[in-house]
């Protein structure tokens, strides 16, 4: 085995990955500082097994901690993704603080978790504070019917407007036949008598 | 971004609009869209006055695939996401899921597939910033860059088949390395250090024909313009991101694989409009060129330590052990930030993977670039934000 | 009695036929449009051929090589899968208009071709104003891509049609006082007149600002590249031509082609001194050196370097956006023309020129 190669975040904490055994990683920095100004807001913190660690927000409250983590610095929206587990979904954002040189950059990390006991999953929408989540939560809206409150205008990103169900819930059943491309209703295109759009 | 509402069109300053204005469904098939985006236009003449971006016509599902594959079966599908330059999909993804099977510090891939890997994905950033420029040359109806662009992109695509045995899908790297080692012939080297010892002057061809061209510069000049504060906003990535004047490299700010002991540039300009990104990606195209000479020269010096493929990882049985837990990993694709958001149950294929493409997220703000220009600027535009629809729809 | 229709009644007299004279020259009409009319759609096909070769070596490849020697023949293998394919006619078009266009585009290209001096005698209407004709036909066109774009019903097609038309409406008067120009010089609209005028000094070196306005004009007007705003393939898919297929695309296509040759003829005619040979004058010898043929091959010799300049042109450059190129019509070229105008008629009159 050679020298190792540098990790992909350098900047992010150097806790170790959560081993069953081992202690409950304490957040650092930007995280340490996000979790004291929100005791409430933020459940818990972990580290990924990618050694960057993850804030878990309260639903409620993920648009006042994502609002100041912008006012720290961490201004692009980097990725929004969201998961499916047995008993609960999970939305992931990672925010970057976006920089010219390595000691500059820095990552931060929420997640909120969504337990299907508590009926359909609704969380806040972030397209007010970074537009650019607007696709993102189309997309999840589209694959795990996650609702973005406050989203200008959650419709399907991928698939057809017709279509039922929201593909990547593991309790997702292919249907029997699904309606092909067709215009939503809402979508009014004038045309004229011809009809010649 | 709100939905145009084509029904009561609103000019962009808000106001009632004094002549009737048009709606043009621009796609899915259409010369310039680059694959099948549909722009459903609104048009005061030939000004833009609104687009909706509708996609999803190459939505093949991957991310749903995925969850029924194995982990290793996965690689090819990247491929596919954003076929111009493939190997940095494969990069994304199995830096990804290393980092599952590795943990952060993620040392189970020896420093020469490191190398390799690196090399790989170089040849296919020259490969993707090529392709860019002559298919943008093509949106703004100069056919004949494309040609000279594929010349340079031949020779390369050469040198990717003999490492790997494809073109243009490479599915070539793997958990733990990559699938093959350099080529046995002795030349192969010498050959790509010759290739790149021309490669600038290629670079310089492109430049002085198109720098100098005014047709150019005045179609380009205030195209598609984008600020900073704008670009940060809509969570541009890339070359777009870098042609505001944020020197924000990933290879640079968060270094992954060898890149922190490789010696480049960042490009950037503060000309935030399509010359402006055409500038940085020829920049760039310089910048590969001299990491790929210092990636060449210590293949072929050093004695690098380690093999390829590091066997511990190459099956399958490791996977369903150590694949546990969640990951997120991020590469500095040809086209912005392409990421990996993976997550292992200990079986043999993943419970999510999401990949968060550039294509995707930079492709969101062209109706903030086409408003209030012309048709000829919203396909400029749209060119020049270098989107691939594989990898916009997955 | 022109030359053709002597020869048709020495013909038919050879033949024991004794003809008036009205037949004959009816017959050498018919004739004539005949010639015209292949000579147009052949040069049109050649071109194509030509243009795909030119671009290919331009672009670091063979181009068209399979079909006869070098490819030769490709242009007659395209013009037969484009004769054999389905004439897809829209079912919403406006019928008279989409199927009127290519006839009036076909009809009037090659009209403007008769006056064209291939050589002193090699004309197909020595008409007295054979310069305003050719003119005047290159003023219908955009009449034709504004009826195709219409007629098509679709909005690519129209969006091309009006761009046709408001491109060529724009270049057209900056491209008239190039031709006023000459026209003052030489003191005639008659095309064979304006060649003799160029007997000694063409018309490239008193009048080299009218010879790079009325290029970039005509390019312009024939909606050649940079400037083919009206079928910008990349912004409105095909412009005007979207909805033809079969031989109407092929006509239009051709068209097109033709269109490279004819600017080529004009730019010959009006400023490179038409059929006579360079030095003619100081080289005897290139005034004779093909016979009766000296004259023609002059004229298309001239024609096809500049048609491969317009072809070069073609390959290089990228399209203009149409508000920057109306802007340069009459901003630059309209000001530029009227000033080369002036210049001219000062000249001539004050005895400098002409």
């Amino acid at each position: 085995m050679a020298a190792a190669p540098a990790p992909a975040v350098p900047a992010a904490p150097a806790t170790p990955p959560a081993a069953p055994a081992a202690p409950k990683p304490k957040p650092r920095g930007d995280y340490a500082m996000l979790q004291d100004a929100h005791p409430s807001g933020i459940a818990s913190y972990d580290v990924l097994e990618d050694g960057v660690g993850v804030l878990t927000v309260a639903p409620d409250e993920l648009f006042t901690v994502a609002a100041e983590a912008k006012a720290m610095g961490y201004r692009l929206l980097s990725v929004l993704s969201a998961y499916d587990r047995t008993d609960h979904f999970g939305v992931f954002y990672a925010f970057l603080k976006v920089a010219d040189t390595p000691a500059q950059f820095a990552e931060l990390r929420l997640r909120v978790v969504l337990p299907k006991a508590a009926g359909e999953p609704k969380v806040q929408s972030l397209v007010d504070l970074h537009p650019s989540a607007d696709w993102h939560e189309r997309e999840m809206f589209d694959m795990y019917g996650i609702q973005f409150l406050g989203h200008p205008d959650l419709r399907r990103m991928f698939l057809p407007d017709g279509w039922t169900g929201h593909p990547m819930r593991k309790d997702y059943k292919e249907p029997e036949q699904f309606v092909a491309l067709r215009e939503g209703e809402d979508v009014v295109v004038r045309t004229n008598e011809e009809g010649s759009w | 971004m709100a939905k145009v509402d084509f029904a009561n069109p609103r000019m962009p300053d808000g106001r009632a609009p004094t002549s009737q204005l048009m709606t043009l469904n621009m796609g899915p098939q259409h010369p310039s869209t680059h694959g099948v985006l549909r722009l459903k236009l609104l048009l005061d003449g030939e000004i833009v006055v609104d687009v909706e971006p509708v996609i999803g016509y190459l939505h093949r599902g991957s991310e749903k695939l995925a969850e029924n594959m194995h982990w290793v079966k996965f690689i090819p599908l990247t491929d596919r996401m954003d076929y111009v330059s493939a190997m940095h999909n494969n990069h994304g993804y199995v830096l990804a899921v290393e980092k599952l099977l590795g943990g952060p510090e993620q040392n189970i891939v020896s420093e020469r597939a490191e190398h390799i890997r690196v090399f790989a994905a170089e040849l296919s950033r020259l490969c993707n910033h090529l392709f860019w420029m002559g298919t943008f040359m093509l949106d703004l109806g100069a056919i004949t860059p494309l040609f000279y662009a594929l010349r340079e992109r031949e020779t390369i695509l050469g040198f990717l088949e003999e490492l790997c045995g494809a073109r243009l899908t490479f599915n070539y790297f793997r958990f733990g390395g990559v699938k093959y080692d350099l080529p046995d012939d002795p030349t192969y080297l010498p050959r790509i250090k010759e290739f790149l010892a021309k490669m600038p002057g290629h670079i310089a061809e492109y430049q002085k024909q198109l720098r100098q061209n005014d047709i150019l510069v005045a179609r380009l000049t205030g195209t598609g313009p984008l600020s900073r504060e704008q670009a940060l906003e809509w969570g541009i990535t890339g070359p777009m991101l870098r042609a505001t004047g944020v020197a924000h490299d990933l290879r640079k700010v968060a270094p992954y694989s060898v890149y922190k002991s490789l010696n480049f540039e960042v490009p950037t300009t503060t000309q935030s409009d399509c010359y402006g990104r055409l500038h940085v990606r020829w920049a760039e195209m310089v910048e590969s060129v001299k990491i790929l000479n210092q990636v060449v020269d210590r293949l072929a010096n050093r004695n690098l330590e380690g093999i390829h493929l590091n066997p511990d990882y190459a099956g399958g049985k490791i996977l369903r052990v150590k694949a546990k837990g969640e990951a997120y990993a991020r590469i500095e694709h040809p086209k912005g930030e392409y990421g990996c958001h993976v997550i292992g149950d200990g079986k043999q294929n993943p419970s999510r993977v999401h990949v968060r493409a550039p294509s995707f997220a930079n492709l969101q703000v062209i109706p903030l670039m086409a408003r209030g220009q012309k048709i000829a600027d919203l396909v400029a535009s749209l060119g020049s934000i270098d989107i691939v629809l594989g990898d916009v729809d997955r | 009695m022109d030359p053709l229709a002597t020869f048709i009644a020495g013909l038919l007299a050879s033949l024991g036929l004794k003809v008036p004279d009205w037949v004959a020259m009816g017959l050498s009409w018919v004739i004539g449009s005949v010639i015209v009319f292949t000579i147009v759609l052949a040069i049109g096909g050649v071109f194509t051929y030509a243009f795909r070769k030119i671009f290919a070596r331009m672009g670091h490849r063979p181009g068209p090589n399979r079909v006869g020697p070098g490819g030769i023949l490709q242009f007659l293998a395209d013009g037969a899968k484009l004769i054999s394919k389905e004439d897809i006619r829209p079912a919403k078009a406006d019928r008279m208009a989409w199927t009127a266009a290519v006839y009036v585009s076909v009809v009037f290209t090659v009209m403007a071709w008769a006056p064209l001096p291939w050589s002193e005698q090699a004309i197909f209407t020595n008409a007295g104003a054979g310069v305003l004709l050719i003119l005047a036909m290159g003023a219908i066109a955009p009449l034709a891509e504004m009826l195709a774009g219409w007629g098509s019903n679709n909005k690519y097609s129209l969006f091309g049609g009006v761009r046709a038309a408001a491109l060529d409406v724009s270049y057209e008067i900056p491209m008239l006082f190039c031709v006023a120009s000459i026209v003052l010089m030489v003191g005639s609209l008659d095309t064979n007149a304006i060649v003799r005028g160029q007997h000694g000094v063409w018309f490239v070196l008193p009048q080299i600002i009218g010879f790079v306005i009325f290029f970039i004009t005509a390019l312009a007007k024939a909606g050649l590249a940079p400037t083919d705003l009206a079928e910008s393939e990349s912004e409105l898919v095909s412009g005007f031509v979207t909805e033809y297929s079969g031989m109407r695309f092929g006509f239009l296509f051709v068209v097109l082609f033709s269109q490279a040759f004819f600017i080529g003829a004009m730019m010959t005619m009006l400023y490179l001194g038409g059929w006579q040979a360079p030095f003619g004058d100081q080289l005897p010898i290139l005034n004779t050196f093909a016979g009766p043929f000296t004259a023609p091959l002059w004229f298309v010799l001239k024609c096809g370097l500049l048609s491969f300049v317009v072809f070069w042109v073609w390959v290089s450059l990228p399209r203009v956006r149409v508000d920057q190129y109306l802007a340069t019509a009459w901003k630059v070229m309209l000001p530029l023309s009227i000033a080369n105008f002036v210049l001219t008629a000062v000249l001539v009159k004050t005895g400098v020129l002409g």
